[in-house]
């Protein structure tokens, strides 16, 4: 599956969950907005090769 | 996940509610939201007049059109700070403005540069000063102008949640009692004629207000202002949710009872107010003879930039 995250794209081969993901990633799900195939998801989904995810930062400051 | 309502798949999780959400039950919930907090914090009416301060992100564009599906009546600010790294302030201005159009409200456009001869990052350098304290100082002129010019009765930002609860925890660890007399979701108008300040998003987290601006197809600025990296607002949002995913309502508890006992620091803080005075120049509402925003862009009596500006 294709991952892009900020100005990074990622590939992983293997079928895994959101939170999987997430915890590879160092992402915390309160922070994040993850889209699969253009669908938003919670973090049980299950992501498998050929999807296209896509995780948006919800965190702002300043 | 399943929706708790309609046992559909679910698109969020809220584990401070202890349940999940489908789309349309999200949709539904997030309007709930912001109407309990108008209500229970007697906020403003469906007769108010509401200034939305737009910035063009998520929050603030999620909070503009929850209320104009409430069917309140709510115009927009965004104020341009010229801040060109990124091409930021222009970007954000262009979300502004395609939202104000889709739900078909006025948007008052401010551009400081246009305004004053220079951006706020030009404007800190000169003053030696660090943008983020010029660009609060102008932003709350411009929203004041504007809501007393106007006759608004009623400011409202998109503050949410995360926003309210680290500011709470910067301001607690450091004891700031002047700001923890301030952090109320709603600040009443301070006499009759004026306009009060509201916080209607303050029961919503970011991330509810990103999920709410994707499901709705609003289009808003994804990239952080320059200025913010390192900010410490941030810091403390990343302990905040570090509790909260240990803790979920954690988050809440330690807003909301302050909010209970904000009248704890407003005590306090009344036996060391000041009375207010008017600025000798602008004429606004001011702790000094002149206001820190006159200070700031060097306006003599006229409202004019004064000839030395650029030598500070």
């Amino acid at each position: 599956m294709k991952v892009r995250y900020r100005d990074k794209e990622f590939e992983f081969k293997e079928s895994m969950s959101v939170n999987k993901l997430l915890k590879k990633l160092s992402l915390r799900k309160s922070e994040v907005v993850v889209i699969k195939n253009d669908t938003i998801v919670t973090e049980d989904e299950m992501l498998r090769p050929g999807d296209d995810v896509r995780i948006i930062d919800t965190v702002s400051g300043g | 996940m399943k929706c708790r309502i309609c046992a559909g798949k679910a698109i969020i999780g809220l584990p401070q509610h202890n349940m999940a959400l489908c789309a349309e039950h999200f949709d539904n919930w997030m309007l709930k939201r912001v109407s309990k907090a108008v209500d229970e914090f007697k906020m403003f009416s469906k007769k108010s007049n509401i200034l939305v301060a737009v910035s063009g992100g998520k929050d603030s564009l999620a909070l503009w059109d929850i209320l104009v599906r409430l069917g309140y009546n709510a115009s927009g600010l965004y104020i341009n700070l010229g801040i060109e790294e990124d091409d930021y302030s222009d970007e954000s201005e262009e979300f502004a403005r395609s939202f104000a159009e889709r739900v078909g409200r006025k948007l008052y456009i401010v551009d400081i540069k246009e305004n004053h001869g220079m951006s706020i990052p030009e404007k800190a350098y000169t003053k030696r000063r660090k943008p983020c304290s010029a660009c609060g100082v102008t932003k709350r002129y411009y929203m004041n102008k504007i809501a007393r010019n106007e006759s608004f009765d009623v400011i409202v930002t998109g503050h949410n949640l995360d926003d309210q609860a680290a500011a709470l925890l910067g301001n607690v660890l450091y004891w700031k009692i002047d700001y923890l007399a301030k952090g109320a979701p709603y600040s009443p108008p301070i006499e009759s004629g004026q306009f009060g300040k509201a916080k209607p998003l303050v029961f919503c987290t970011e991330k509810e207000d990103a999920v709410y601006c994707l499901l709705k197809g609003i289009p808003y600025i994804q990239k952080e202002c320059p200025y913010s990296k390192g900010a410490t607002s941030l810091r403390w949002k990343h302990i905040l949710n570090e509790i909260e995913e240990n803790s979920p309502g954690a988050k809440h508890a330690f807003y909301f009872d302050y909010v209970r006992n904000i009248d704890l620091f407003q005590a306090k803080e009344k036996e060391e107010e000041l009375p207010p005075l008017t600025c000798e120049i602008c004429g606004a509402p001011s702790w000094n003879y002149v206001c820190s925003f006159c200070r700031l862009w060097d306006l003599d009596k006229r409202g004019n930039l004064s000839c030395d500006m650029d030598q500070n």
